[in-house]
């Protein structure tokens, strides 16, 4: 995809954002230059942060990992949630835990499993925006153990 | 007299003030919209969701603090009281894999 096109639609995406709803999940962003948007979840018991890589937004979803919430490195082993949609099996290509939602992440669409569910089936739809893709990791995050 | 001024005059503790959060932005612009106390939540996320351009919100799920609201009960049966602010969204969904 064209990265001005993507950059375009990224800045548009995140610039967006109420405070308001910021505010009221506890979600402060660390980083929002394209192509990392990067985001603190602080109302949490267990604080999670999350980066998502949108290189090729739209063309394709964002890549997504766990970061330690002070450091930022990579985590290698997260919580799961009830639902199975943080998986903290290695994924064949990351080798990282990974969220395993449909319309929701690079890693999904490109597990083994799953790459017969192409992206196309999902992008421009309700809840798979940007905002949308991190409302349900955050939901995930919220009832991970 | 005196009894029928009170019936007909709207009691403070008959509404709520609503404001509904998306990630598309807020309804009302600013502070809130005060409701009956006794309409289903569903009305005003409906009225939300139309003022802030939102095409679909099937699967969408309200939250008031920790708490899911049920959509098709009214503020009264969910407890809510005063000013709420309803954080309105998709729900996360299910995990895909084996």
């Amino acid at each position: 995809m064209n990265e001005a096109a993507s950059k375009a639609l990224f800045t548009a995406a995140v610039e967006s954002l109420p405070q308001e709803l910021l505010a009221l999940r506890g979600w402060i962003i660390n980083s929002k230059d394209y192509p990392i948007l990067d985001v603190s979840f602080v109302k949490e018991a267990h604080k999670g942060r999350v980066r998502m890589r949108c290189d090729d937004w739209d063309e394709l979803p964002p890549s997504i990992v766990f970061l330690d919430p002070e450091t930022g490195a990579e985590l290698l082993a997260v919580a799961p949630d009830p639902a199975g949609i943080i998986n903290n099996s290695p994924h064949p290509i990351t080798l990282r835990p990974f969220i395993c939602s449909a319309g929701c992440s690079r890693e999904y669409h490109t597990h083994s499993s799953h790459t017969g569910d192409v992206w196309d089936n999902y992008k421009n739809k309700a809840g798979f925006d940007l905002a949308g893709i991190l409302t349900k990791v955050w939901r995930a995050w919220r009832k991970s153990l | 007299m005196s009894e029928n001024s009170s019936a007909q005059k709207p009691q403070p503790e008959h509404k709520v003030q609503v404001q509904v959060v998306t990630t598309s932005g807020k309804f009302p612009e600013r502070g809130f919209d005060e409701v009956a106390i006794n309409q289903k939540v569903r009305v005003q996320l409906e009225i939300a969701a139309k003022k802030l351009h939102i095409a679909d919100t099937n699967g969408w799920v309200a939250v008031v603090g920790d708490h899911e609201v049920s959509v098709d009960q009214s503020y009264r049966d969910n407890g809510l009281t005063g000013e709420v602010v309803i954080d309105y969204g998709p729900r996360e969904g299910g995990g895909g894999c084996e």
